[in-house]
């Protein structure tokens, strides 16, 4: 009997096709132990899977690499899905893991209630800090996938809703690894180029691995640092994320932050056509009212019977007349003149009459002094008697023999005292 | 009239004018002139609703800004 030879490669490509057939092996549950983890550089990720006592070899391509909502690290308890499958050029077989996690979703909800509580503590839900949304926003950045149905659902409502506004689109990475470094950097670019008065951070709905990234400390910062108010769109209605607490208002879907965001051109329009009637109301109101007073004027007494206005007026007058004439200037000048005339005449009768006495009382005065000048009393044929110069009042003055000189009116003489009597 | 006015700033102006004729203090020539421009903001928010057209929508691609799909009419 002939041998029959076959090549590594057929050999190989056998294997390959009996793994690749067997039900079993194409959906595989494992629950095991990273080990030897290695990124490639196109982003596919290799490494081991062990137990205790056994290991295989497991690969995972970029397009499910991406989705990771962990960094796998050594000795890291996890949870795969994948196929297992021949590697024919070298021989050996692998799992090739779809989807991996950490092991139990406890862990995952125990890490985020601690963040929760955490940031509670730290006052990023605080409700004073929540900004106020502009009613009619002019641009609104919307931080998402570009290429999701969330984006696009978002951009129709508001055409729907508010075609005035403008919409930027801030592509980002809504799951995987890379998704919180993207998410954060789109909410810094927003508020760096202050395009966007609000903007929106979401993502459609997913499970809870695929939201992960908006559970994030670093994603919630980015939020509450925004100077842009925000509203959190994420996925699911009953599900809340980190930033659900920390934007300015949750909404429950991107559809449900399109609706909130923007206001409805029909109501507008009907809260127009109602301003509008309000103003023709108002002025209406007032115009008629106006009216109305102007009504009530004319109809008063005064406008009625204007003649009514000068009775009294007349009264007033007529006193005023009166009692102006009393105050006629030319009047009070006769007055005063009168008053002036008696004053002068008063004035000059008294100084007569004292002028009078005066004279008389100088001509006695004057005849007084007549009589008494010595001149006059000498006449008489009286003399002074002078010894020396003093005056001789008596005889006890002069002794014998002394000389004296007698003063007449017309010369003097002189003459010797022969003889002194006294008489008693 | 002025035709920058963003659509916020207009309806927000012809609301302060509705106030103020509420609050019955002006004088009819005042209201006169208020009533007529309200009567003019009004039919301005309108007009630029009624004339809007489809959303604009950009992308901010490597720090340029690029024309994003727009909704499907």
């Amino acid at each position: 009997m002939e041998r029959k030879y076959i090549t590594v490669s057929a050999l190989n490509k056998y294997l390959k096709f009996r793994l690749d057939n067997d039900q079993n092996l194409q959906n595989v549950l494992l629950k095991a132990e990273i080990s030897n983890f290695k990124r490639h550089s196109r982003g596919h990720i290799y490494f081991t899977l062990k137990d205790e006592e056994s290991q295989i070899a497991a690969m995972m391509f970029f397009n499910n690499a991406k989705s990771l909502v962990f960094e796998p690290k050594e000795g890291d308890k996890v949870i795969v899905e994948g196929y297992v499958s021949v590697y024919e050029n070298a021989g050996t077989y692998q799992i090739y893991v779809t989807k991996m996690s950490l092991a139990g979703i406890g862990d995952l909800y125990q890490a985020y209630e601690l963040l929760k509580q955490q940031l509670a503590a730290k006052g990023l839900f605080a409700a004073e800090h929540k900004r106020k949304l502009p009613l009619y926003p002019t641009a609104i950045g919307v931080i998402t996938s570009p290429t999701g149905a969330a984006v696009h659902d978002v951009i129709n409502i508001i055409n729907r809703r508010f075609p005035l506004s403008r919409i930027y689109v801030y592509p980002a990475l809504v799951q995987g690894e890379g998704a919180k470094a993207s998410l954060v950097s789109m909410i810094e670019k927003a508020n760096q180029d202050q395009l966007c008065d609000i903007l929106i951070v979401g993502r459609g709905g997913g499970s809870i691995e695929d939201l992960w990234a908006f559970n994030e400390e670093v994603v919630a910062n980015a939020v509450y640092e925004s100077q842009i108010p925000i509203i959190s769109a994420v996925g699911h209605e009953t599900d809340f994320t980190i930033i659900d607490f920390v934007a300015d208002l949750r909404a429950p879907t991107p559809s449900g932050a399109a609706e909130l965001v923007v206001p409805d051109q029909i109501m507008l329009l009907q809260n127009i056509a109602k301003l509008k009637q309000k103003l023709n109301y108002l002025l209406d109101n007032q115009i008629h009212s106006k009216l109305q007073r102007l009504q009530v004027l004319t109809e008063t007494p005064i406008f009625r019977h204007p003649d009514r206005l000068f009775e009294k007026n007349t009264l007033h007058l007529i006193t005023l007349t009166s009692r102006l004439e009393q105050t006629d200037p030319l009047k009070i000048f006769t007055k005063n003149q009168l008053l002036i005339d008696n004053l002068t005449n008063r004035l000059n009768f008294n100084f007569r009459l004292m002028f009078d006495r005066q004279s008389h009382k100088y001509q006695t005065m004057i005849n007084k002094l007549e009589l008494l000048n010595p001149l006059t009393i000498m006449k008489k044929g009286y003399s002074i008697i002078k010894k020396g110069s003093k005056i001789i009042r008596s005889v006890t003055e002069m002794s014998i023999n002394d000389s004296l000189s007698l003063a007449l009116t017309d010369g003097t003489a002189e003459c010797v005292v022969n003889k002194i009597r006294k008489e008693a | 009239m002025e035709n920058n006015l963003t659509f916020e700033a207009a309806i927000f102006k012809l609301e302060d004018l509705v106030k103020e004729l509420e609050s019955g203090t002006l004088a009819l020539e005042e209201s006169v002139n208020k009533y007529n421009e309200g009567i003019r903001l009004a039919k301005y928010c309108h007009d630029l609703l009624k004339n809007a057209e489809t959303v604009i929508v950009k992308m901010i691609k490597n720090d340029e800004i690029v024309d994003f799909p727009n909704p499907k009419e």
